[in-house]
């Protein structure tokens, strides 16, 4: 007979695994020190205190004192240094009624591992069911150096000693972390104190509201401008309720809070179909300025104290259950994407510098998850449902205002053209009143007066009609030459390369002396030529570059040149290029040089193609002359002829019959916006016209 | 039919792009290199259970915008290569290097050694392409590729009407003092989209053995304390 025999064993943990819990699970000072507090809302605290003392340096503490609900020992034996593990349940709510924060413990590691030590001092309300009528007081000490001593995590001991205190002292719980690793920085400082803050909802007006204190200059200012609530100064308030069955509704109030459009759940849900939204009961609410010095002339509030004030808390925070959740609403979190559809269609859309919001859920049944890394929920159906209800809102707000908008405009326009004809009756009025031999005059002149405004007012209207054309032309090019320059080009290149590489594999060397490389190579140029359409057009459209910044003009220059060169090539122009040494720069936009250059260039090339030369030509000189750039854009055209040299600058002033006359107006303007002067030569170097552009600069 | 590329056996070419006739065109191209040429012609819900169904003896061609059919693919172009190149399948990615493409790409650009433009896109530039991606598999990036803690300083940041931070205007003293890297918000770590500001300097692990800007890529992006 054999014997066997056995031991038990466990898994057990190394120290090491306390170090890379701690300190990889928690991203920041402030977020540690919110798991912490988070603890004291869960305790059922009303005031919660956060001192910081000699962080300047390394050494320093954080100490948090709360008047909660304490813990006895059992509690924390058996809930507060268990990792992982977390008493508080959705289900059930605190004394207070509070929905718990639901921290696992590791949170709560990585905060007071920031320290070499910690101290934990709580008189508990209730020592088991009990009340704690005998004022025991609990303490640990925590020393981190001996678990990094240790081997194994059950190794090192945690001694829970009670002592009585006086008996009116009320529950509390402190915990002193010590010895603090690293320094704090005064921006660590304002981070944890906006994260205070913020953490309890301070939008709302529960006095009865947990509020946790800094202990520090920085909180008090924060403080003083979070308690500004700036709302009334809103031009238009979201407010968006989702409920229990997952209907949405909404209104947008006036600044008085007056309801100017309401809206039902199709109207909200109008993208999806009227389906309900699977989420939490939610609330939205969103407050848009508009932050300009007109809107804010008759307020009692400065511009200035709005735009500090959302700069430092607008942004869309989240709130569920109460309590904030990190990172929504930071400085740079647009979790709406509301800077996006800003920039996709700017007209009425609020973007998270000009608006302040909070979303506040009720999730009662704990489906929202937040990642154990405190960086957010977790981004499920739940999450994302909630995202496009306030989305959703969102969109029907910008609608609104768009109509609001429109409905001005119109009226603008009427206003305008109603008191145009009033002003005028007005004066004839005034003219009748005369006597007769005054009047005739008058009357005459003023008719002179009237007529040559209708004319200008005529012109300006063609004018207007025609930029309309313009950009609708400029719109629809920009559309084609996305399309074209995307496939057909595309594919017409792919198919001609293995048309050519494959009939050269079929005729082998008798390839160059077929029919076939003259057409393939016919192709190629068409296509080269016909892609500069869809590059010049795209590129022109860029939004960068109707930034204003440190630009180089050749550099410019060399880049629009790059994109006609298949352009010219084809319809064979000699271009000649002679820029000055050294790169000259100015601050201005891109935009703007390509718009003088660009315009310079197609004028060359109707010239060129009226005149019909032999040899086609065209020059691009740059000289610099202190700080003055001089550009110079020469060709062999016709010239300018039969038109005087003033009116070519003029809209609409053209020798071209297909011409919108446009081209040089613009060269003139954006020369004008970039403080330089532009001229003409009837006939210069090549013959043609010399166009010259003098741009002041910055540097060479 | 399979081709030996260095030392890896490929069968399988997959062509990606959600235009049928692009697709087609791509797979012209690809079949003159002898090997089994799928046009993905369905639309791919989720990414991982597709790149469940390509295997270590398959390559990967992919146009980089996949978003004019609806749904067809969840990811744009650069994304996908640089899933496939994370799980060493040999795959090239093929774009017209237009400004937004490239602000979509240069964050994924680590793991996508070769973009080819239409006009580059042959059997022969493909193997070359492919052989790039077996070779950095093996860790050998080239010079150009590897990269080094690098100061970069915002020389300007752009601001949109809204006042939101839109592009930050960098330049990398030890690349190309003169140049300017127009680098969107988007391509920025949240942590450093904060803080961009005007003169910001910062530490970051660049390829500045590279020439072309295109080609750069940006990593690690460390703040320097004041």
């Amino acid at each position: 007979m054999s014997r066997s025999s056995f031991q038990n064993a466990s898994i057990r943990f190394s120290t090491q695994i306390i170090k890379r819990l701690g300190e990889e699970l928690n991203p920041s000072i402030d977020q540690s020190i919110l798991e912490l507090v988070k603890n004291s809302y869960d305790a059922d605290a009303t005031t919660c205190t956060v001192t910081l003392s000699n962080v300047s340096a390394e050494g320093g503490s954080v100490t948090i004192e709360d008047d909660g609900d304490g813990m006895d020992g059992n509690a924390i034996k058996n809930s507060y240094l268990v990792l992982g593990q977390s008493e508080k349940s959705f289900s059930k709510r605190t004394r207070l009624n509070r929905i718990p924060a639901g921290s696992k413990g590791l949170g709560r590691l990585a905060a007071l591992r920031m320290g070499t030590a910690v101290d934990l001092e709580s008189i508990p309300l209730k020592i088991g069911n009990r009340l704690n009528k005998t004022k025991q007081k609990f303490t640990i000490k925590i020393d981190w150096n001996k678990f990094d001593n240790a081997k194994l995590v059950d190794d090192v001991i945690i001694r829970i000693n009670s002592t009585k205190v006086l008996a009116n002292k009320p529950p509390s719980t402190t915990v002193a972390i010590k010895y603090l690793k690293s320094k704090v920085t005064e921006r660590d400082i304002k981070k944890v104190a906006r994260g205070l803050i913020l953490l309890s909802d301070p939008f709302d007006d529960d006095p009865s509201a947990f509020k946790p204190v800094l202990k520090a200059p920085e909180f008090k200012e924060l403080e003083k401008l979070v308690a500004k609530r700036y709302f009334d100064d809103a031009d238009y308030h979201l407010s968006a309720t989702l409920d229990k069955d997952g209907n949405a509704s909404a209104e947008i109030l006036d600044y008085k809070g007056k309801v100017l459009f309401k809206a039902t759940h199709k109207e909200i849900a109008i993208k999806r179909k009227d389906a309900k939204y699977k989420c939490p009961v939610t609330t939205f609410d969103l407050w848009a300025f508009i932050l300009n010095s007109t809107s804010f002339s008759t307020r009692s509030t400065s511009l200035g104290e709005v735009k500090e004030w959302l700069t430092e808390f607008g942004g869309v925070h989240v709130y569920e259950n109460g309590l904030r959740v990190n990172p929504y609403g930071n400085q740079g979190n647009d979790w709406l994407d509301m800077n996006l559809s800003r920039a996709r269609s700017p007209e009425e859309r609020p973007s998270t510098n000009t608006s302040i919001g909070v979303t506040r859920i009720r999730d009662s049944k704990g489906l929202l998850q937040q990642k154990t890394d405190r960086s957010g929920f977790i981004e499920d159906d739940v999450f994302h449902e909630i995202k496009s209800f306030c989305q959703d809102a969102l969109e029907w707000m910008a609608k609104k205002r768009l109509e609001i908008a429109e409905k001005k405009r119109a009226k603008d326009r009427e206003q305008t053209a109603s008191e145009s004809t009033n002003s005028k009756e007005n004066v004839k009025e005034q003219i009748s009143k005369l006597r007769t031999n005054d009047r005739i005059e008058l009357v005459k002149a003023f008719e002179s007066y009237d007529k040559a405004v209708q004319s200008q007012v005529n012109t300006l209207r063609a004018e207007v009609q025609l930029y309309r054309t313009l950009s609708t032309a400029g719109i629809t090019a920009a559309t084609f030459s996305h399309e074209s320059n995307g496939n057909p080009i595309k594919i017409i290149k792919l198919n001609v390369d293995a048309i050519e590489r494959r009939s050269k594999k079929f005729l082998g060397g008798k390839f160059e002396e077929s029919q076939l490389p003259k057409p393939i190579a016919l192709i190629r140029r068409a296509i080269n030529s016909l892609a500069v359409l869809g590059t010049a057009t795209l590129k022109l459209l860029s939004n960068e570059k109707r930034r204003i910044a440190r630009v180089e003009v050749h550099d410019i220059i060399k880049n629009i040149l790059e994109t006609f060169t298949p352009f010219l090539n084809g319809r064979d122009i000699k271009l000649t290029t002679e820029l000055a040494k050294g790169a000259p720069y100015l601050r201005g936009s891109e935009a703007a040089i390509e718009s003088i250059f660009t315009n310079l260039l197609n004028n060359s090339l109707v010239a060129i193609e009226n005149a019909n030369p032999s040899n086609r030509e065209i020059l691009i000189k740059t000289e610099i002359q202190e700080d003055i750039l001089i550009m110079t854009v020469s060709d062999n055209g016709t010239g300018i002829e039969g038109i005087a040299l003033k009116d070519i600058w003029l809209p609409g002033q053209t020798t071209n019959p297909n011409g919108t006359g446009l081209g040089l107006t613009i060269v003139r303007d954006a020369v004008m916006d970039l403080g330089g002067s532009v001229r003409a030569n009837r006939h210069g170097i090549l013959g043609g016209a010399d166009l010259i552009v003098e741009l002041p600069i910055i540097g060479k | 039919m399979s081709v030996t590329l260095l030392d890896r056996e490929i069968n399988k070419i997959h062509v990606i792009d959600d235009d049928t006739d692009s697709r087609e065109s791509y797979g012209l191209t690809v079949e003159e290199m002898e090997v089994e040429t799928v046009l993905q012609n369905d639309r791919v819900d989720n990414i991982d259970t597709f790149l469940l169904t390509i295997g270590n003896q398959d390559a990967v061609v992919s146009d980089h915008h996949l978003k004019k059919s609806s749904s067809y693919f969840p990811v744009n172009g650069a994304n996908f290569i640089s899933r496939c190149y994370e799980k060493h399948v040999p795959s090239v990615l093929v774009t017209k290097y237009e400004m937004a493409s490239y602000h979509e790409i240069r964050p994924f650009k680590r793991n996508i050694p070769v973009v080819l433009t239409p006009e580059q896109f042959n059997p022969e530039t493909l193997i070359k392409a492919l052989e790039l991606c077996i070779v950095e598999f093996k860790g050998n990036l080239s010079q150009t590729r590897k990269t080094w803690k690098t100061l970069v300083r915002f020389d300007d940041v752009l601001r949109d009407d809204a006042n939101n931070k839109t592009v930050a205007m960098a330049i990398l003293p030890s690349w190309n003092r003169n140049l300017v890297i127009n680098l969107k918000m988007i391509e920025l770590p949240p942590e450093i989209q904060e803080i961009a500001e005007p003169d910001l300097r910062l530490y970051a692990h660049v390829n500045i053995d590279a020439e072309d800007p295109y080609e750069l890529y940006f990593q690690n992006w460390e703040i320097i304390a004041k």
